[in-house]
């Protein structure tokens, strides 16, 4: 295992590319992974300490396994998980889970985050203090028993079953960089100024589908659903939250039964949020008219095209897919900092050092330019380089790839504007990631702000834009 | 009439007042489909469409409301719906000067005719084209046009009576953006993003539909405006007769709510979009397959999917009582200026087609488009450019709504948007007359060039099209004490 996980070279690639229609076993299992105690919530610079359970964060596990002629071919397990980011997370977790899968080669499993911002701390090292709150580092363990049981159930309990898949649409993430007269972008600026001159990027309202059903081709076992959105809508809250993740699985269950595992994955967002930026006061009345908040309306919204996309694509239900698995590791260059960015780090991280670390954000903020200040020290020795881990699936004329980041729209739309799939599937902040997890665009780094300076985006355009041609490439090599 | 309809700096020709009122509602429906051939307009290159091979029926669409203040008219507006491309210059006012003495007590400055941008629809002028395929002139065909909405216009008008209004915002994808970017920095209208340069698409897109609803004193849906970011332009390439997607959205609507039912359909500002999948076309074209619906139709039940999950929640907050103001203004805008390299790249592009003897397809049509340019560049030397534009700016409840009469990029909508003081603001583009350079482009796009953006596209810019949102903005204001 180590020496599958050691840094790889090149292009390292792990899987087979055979992708001829295959037998396909599914299994899937939910684990609960919501603590009884209060813990600390990952979203904020600032440490929130949960006083209440507003609905409960759970890890959601798709296991799948193709077998040509009875023997097994390539295999995979995702992981859905209510928590806002992953670093070390899952490659911890796979030493953890090794030896508890047999037949299971734990390479081809990932950990994807719905970027819930009212789930877990992973990281000790994300806050100064958690009082008397259960510790990040109690926390994972209690994580990786219940994560760990449900993948052995989900894989020990794999069938024979079948596929489906369709793309619907919903309108639940916004453009969130606001861009003025100037040419300067700022998250969630204000619009009401005479300045504003529009939304920097596109919006991405599609919604992948993919449904899992056992071998009658009628009972649901699990479906996965991309919105390119993080769940973050009650963000700043002091609550344990799924965010609107929990309405969605809460009404599948009620319509295709309770034992539906709906894995919630986030396509690439890193400039899209759930709030609206535009319009606030039309659809505020809406949400007053439906008796709805914003969280149970974006909810609303993807169920309704789950619903019309199953009720089409259940005419297309296929037990024989071809079913490939690529898993590739390999370097992209890191952002540079600039001497003016060093500069500005500096001041940043100066007058943060002046203030009392136990003060709602002061603690994250400093590190934010401390890890700046060290890259730029860094960078005089050597160009800076990030190690990436991407995931490609083929699932029929479905291809699923996989990227660590808060990916801007505009590189999933050289994806889906290139991609030799039948539909592809996007996922973003999948596997490990660093501090810094924005890759910020061309434009969005033109324009500044958070998200696109470097203290967000430890990768750049650059890339970027190497992400997706070893992305493309993967796919291609799917496709082929 | 005619002193009327002239034009000032900023003739500002409505009462502001906006007091809640009691609305009297009107709708009519005219089609407009002839029963010759007719030109099409919507391409560069001639079509025909024949009355033996009509894909759907062209209609204008009615709406009539009236403001009454203890008894007393207060205020009024006659909204057009129109299945056609767009409104070329002196439509709109030829039009009122024919309807005026059959709309009693109706002043026609607060009528307003509008296109929903269907490619398929008939051609009101020659155009861009120096023949018309043996089609009946456009003259003739507007003879014809004004006919059937004059009948359709007093019909709504006069058969007006108390009813109510709801409205709301639903959403629905049916545009996509269609401007390509590449690496160098140039956009495309629909250039092909299977390219390695591919970088993304240029601006957003505008999901969201507005919905006005309109009811009898009984409360029994009498007409709805629905405006939607997308032109109706599925079908573009079609040489048939064809109100596009408005054409599946009113049928479904009417097999719902009757066969009365008179549905307005609106562009909102949407230069930049289009109807068509630009990203992910193999899995919409298969969902396509799966519904057995082609994409027109998909489009449509996108919307009137919305429609019903809208109209579904709103008819908990129908108003009879509603404040209604009409302003209209007009002014001036800056025009684009062009620039020297802009004239030489026209003059290098006209001239092959100048001396062409014969000129098939799209090129009599390029050819005027860039002659245009040319003469622009020689205008300015003498004048700076400006361009008069109407503009209509509604109050209705707690709605407003504003037309202007350009494919307006979204850019523009966007910042109307997030200024507007209204808690619902629609904003209709295409509508009133325009010359035929009807796009007004956004910074951005203006520096990437490419049709829609550049100067052939545009005959004003983003200086105007700034000009255009603070007037917008500035007459929304006025309705809302603002």
């Amino acid at each position: 295992m180590k020496k599958n996980l050691s840094l790889a070279t090149c292009a390292a690639v792990l899987a087979a590319v055979g992708a001829t229609a295959a037998e396909l076993w599914i299994g899937a299992a939910q684990a609960d992974i919501t603590p009884d105690r209060p813990i600390s919530l990952s979203g904020q610079f600032h440490n929130r300490i949960s006083t209440n359970i507003l609905s409960r964060c759970t890890a959601n596990v798709l296991a799948l396994e193709s077998r040509t002629n009875g023997a097994p071919a390539e295999c995979a397990i995702l992981v859905s998980l209510d928590v806002v980011s992953l670093r070390d997370t899952q490659e911890e977790f796979k030493r953890y889970i090794a030896g508890r899968v047999p037949g299971f080669d734990t390479n081809k499993l990932f950990l994807a985050a719905t970027h819930t911002h009212t789930g877990p701390t992973l990281a000790q090292t994300n806050f100064s203090h958690y009082g008397d709150a259960m510790q990040p580092k109690e926390y994972v363990p209690f994580l990786f028993e219940r994560m760990g049981d449900a993948v052995v159930k989900a894989w020990e309990g794999r069938k024979p079953g079948a596929v489906a898949w369709g793309l619907g649409h919903a309108v639940v993430g916004a453009n969130r960089r606001v861009v003025y007269a100037d040419g300067k972008a700022v998250m969630y600026g204000d619009t009401k100024k005479p300045g504003f001159r529009g939304l920097e990027g596109w919006e991405d309202h599609a919604v992948d589908v993919l449904l899992f059903y056992g071998a009658d081709r009628k009972t649901l076992v699990a479906t996965a659903i991309a919105v390119p959105c993080p769940a973050q809508t009650v963000e700043s809250l002091y609550e344990v939250s799924a965010d609107y993740w929990h309405p969605v699985r809460e009404t599948i269950r009620k319509k295709h039964g309770q034992d539906v595992v709906v894995l919630g994955l986030c396509a690439p967002a890193g400039d899209q949020v759930p709030r609206p930026m535009l319009r606030n006061a039309a659809e505020e009345r809406m949400l007053r008219l439906r008796k709805l908040n914003r969280l149970q309306e974006l909810a609303r919204r993807i169920t309704d095209t789950f619903d019309e996309t199953l009720e089409a694509a259940q005419a297309d239900i296929r037990a024989d897919v071809p079913f490939a698995h690529r898993v590739e590791r390999f370097e992209v260059p890191g952002r540079k900092l600039t001497e003016k960015e060093y500069v500005e780090a500096k001041r940043g991280y100066e007058d943060y050092s002046k203030k009392d670390e136990t003060v709602a954000e002061v603690y994250g903020r400093k590190n934010w330019y401390k890890r700046t200040l060290d890259r730029y020290e860094a960078q005089q020795k050597a160009d800076p380089k990030g190690t990436l881990e991407i995931h490609v699936l083929r699932i029929g004329d479905v291809a699923l790839a996989t990227s660590p980041f808060e990916l801007f729209v505009d590189y999933a739309m050289q994806i889906q504007g290139r991609s030799p799939a039948g539909q592809t599937v996007l996922v973003q902040l999948a596997g490990p990631v660093g501090t810094s997890g924005y890759l910020p665009s061309e434009r969005a780094v033109k324009g500044g702000g958070y998200s696109a300076v470097p203290q967000s985006s430890q990768t750049g355009p650059e890339g970027g834009q190497m992400l997706v041609e070893r992305t493309l490439d993967a796919i291609r090599a799917l496709f082929r | 009439m005619k002193k009327l309809l002239s034009m000032t700096a900023a003739g500002l020709l409505a009462a502001f007042r906006a007091q809640a009122a009691e609305l009297w509602i009107g709708a009519a429906e005219a089609d407009i489909t002839p029963d010759r051939p007719v030109s099409l307009t919507g391409q560069f290159h001639v079509r025909v469409g024949q009355p033996s091979n009509i894909l759907s029926r062209c209609k204008a669409e009615v709406l009539a409301l009236e403001a009454r203040e203890n008894g007393q008219p207060a205020d009024c507006a006659i909204l057009i719906a129109c299945d056609v491309c767009y409104l070329p210059k002196d439509i709109q006012s030829r039009f009122r000067e024919r309807v005026a003495a059959r709309l009693k007590g109706f002043d026609v400055n607060k009528l307003l005719l509008t296109a929903t941008h269907t490619h398929t629809g008939p051609a009101l002028d020659q155009g861009w084209y120096d023949d018309l395929g043996g089609a009946m002139p456009p003259e003739e065909y507007v003879a014809f046009f004004f006919g059937r909405l004059a009948e359709a216009a007093a019909k709504a008008w006069d058969g007006r009576k108390p009813g109510a209004v709801a409205w709301g915002l639903g959403h629905a994808v049916t545009s996509q953006n269609r401007r390509s970017v590449y690496a160098d920095g140039s956009a495309v209208m629909y250039g092909p993003t299977d390219k390695p340069e591919f970088r993304g698409l240029e601006g957003g897109e505008d999901h969201t539909v507005d919905f006005l609803f309109f009811l009898d004193a009984d409360r029994k849906p009498l007409a709805t405006a629905i405006t939607v970011a997308c032109p109706s332009q599925v079908d573009e390439g079609l040489s048939r007769l064809h109100a596009d997607y408005w054409g599946d959205v009113r049928d479904e609507l009417r097999r719902r709510y009757g066969e009365k039912y008179v549905v307005l359909g609106f562009c909102g500002p949407a230069g930049d979009l289009v109807p068509r999948a630009i990203l992910r076309k193999s899995a919409e074209a298969r969902m396509g397959q799966l519904r057995k619906l082609n994409r027109r139709q998909e489009v449509a039940r996108r919307i009137v999917r919305a429609y019903e999950s809208t109209w579904e929640i709103v008819k908990k907050d129908i108003r009879a009582d509603a404040a209604f103001a009409h302003r209209v203004e007009r002014f001036d805008l800056p025009g684009r200026k062009i620039t020297d390299l802009e004239y030489e790249a026209a003059k290098r592009n006209y001239e092959p087609l100048a001396t062409k003897a014969v000129l098939v397809g799209g090129e009599a049509a390029h050819k005027n488009w860039y002659k245009g340019t040319i003469a622009r560049y020689e205008a300015q030397k003498t004048a700076e450019p400006r361009h008069a534009v109407e503009l209509h700016a509604l109050r209705l409840g707690d709605v407003a709504i504003a037309t202007n009469p350009f494919e307006l990029f979204l850019d523009y909508g966007m910042r109307i948007q997030a200024r507007s003081p209204a808690a619902q603001t629609v904003l209709i583009q295409l509508a009133g007359p325009v010359d035929d350079a009807t796009y007004l482009p956004s910074e951005r796009a203006a520096k990437g060039g490419g049709y829609s953006a550049v100067p052939e596209s545009s005959l004003v810019g983003p200086e105007g099209g700034q000009e255009l949102v603070e007037r917008t903005l500035a007459a929304v204001g006025a309705l809302f004490g603002k």
